[in-house]
């Protein structure tokens, strides 16, 4: 797997780059779970393009935040959602996990709904590409990944209100 | 309704491309004219795409945190 380990590392290496230092371990932490997900599979898969590839790097890494949040959420809270408290999120990071429940099944309407969208949106938030690197994985000119992109956010937005 | 929701897509996404808030409330006025209820769909994700950003972020961000925190505790 020479090719995915190697974007994969890319991947890992620039993340971190973008945020503040004490996320460095939890991005690698994230990135390595990922990576385990996507080798750890009884057949070889195969990539038959840079989308496809990080179309799937993405879909691992939000089904282990979505699983890590659901678990912690159910522990602390004993199961169930419930709306996104907005100012409560402002000040307590806690709330995080329970908004990312909300968000995730905001996400699977996206994808049945705004499908074009929902890709966009997958690369960005899940696999912290540039609006750039997004263009290129998935074809698209920057104008069109823009308006996917603004439209998904918004459109989510309301979905959590 | 499929076409009701494309059509609410294209004019918000047409509307977001305008940059002055007077031509873009034109804009809507005459495309929106004979459907107040398009309008209204618009209007409300115009108003999500101004504060929809920061707060999505914040989720994820928030979440990043928290998950750090436990790492280090």
């Amino acid at each position: 797997m020479p090719l995915v380990d190697a974007e994969l590392r890319r991947l890992a290496e620039q993340r971190p780059a973008q945020e503040k230092p004490g996320q460095t371990l939890q991005a690698t932490a994230l990135m390595h779970d990922a990576f385990i997900r996507l080798v750890d599979v009884e057949k070889v898969q195969q990539w038959n393009s840079r989308g496809h590839f990080f179309a799937a790097a993405a879909r691992a890494m939000r089904r282990i935040l979505v699983e890590r949040a659901r678990r912690k959420h159910r522990l602390r809270h004993g199961g169930g959602l419930h709306r996104i408290d907005l100012d409560s999120l402002l000040q307590d990071s806690s709330a995080a996990d329970g908004n990312l429940l909300v968000l995730d099944e905001a996400l699977e309407r996206l994808a049945t709904e705004v499908p074009e969208a929902d890709e966009v949106v997958k690369l960005r938030y899940f696999a912290g590409l540039t609006i750039e690197e997004t263009t290129m994985t998935l074809n698209l000119s920057v104008r069109t990944a823009n308006r996917h992109w603004a439209y998904a956010r918004a459109w989510l937005y309301q979905q959590l209100n | 309704m499929p076409n009701e929701s494309l059509n609410v897509r294209s004019i918000f996404d047409r509307a977001l491309e305008i940059t002055s808030d007077a031509e873009r409330a034109a804009y809507l006025d005459e495309v929106c004219a004979r459907a107040p209820e398009i309008q209204q769909q618009v209007d409300a994700l115009l108003t999500a795409h101004v504060v929809a950003g920061s707060v999505l972020d914040a989720i994820l961000r928030a979440l990043s945190h928290s998950q750090s925190d436990r790492r280090e505790s």
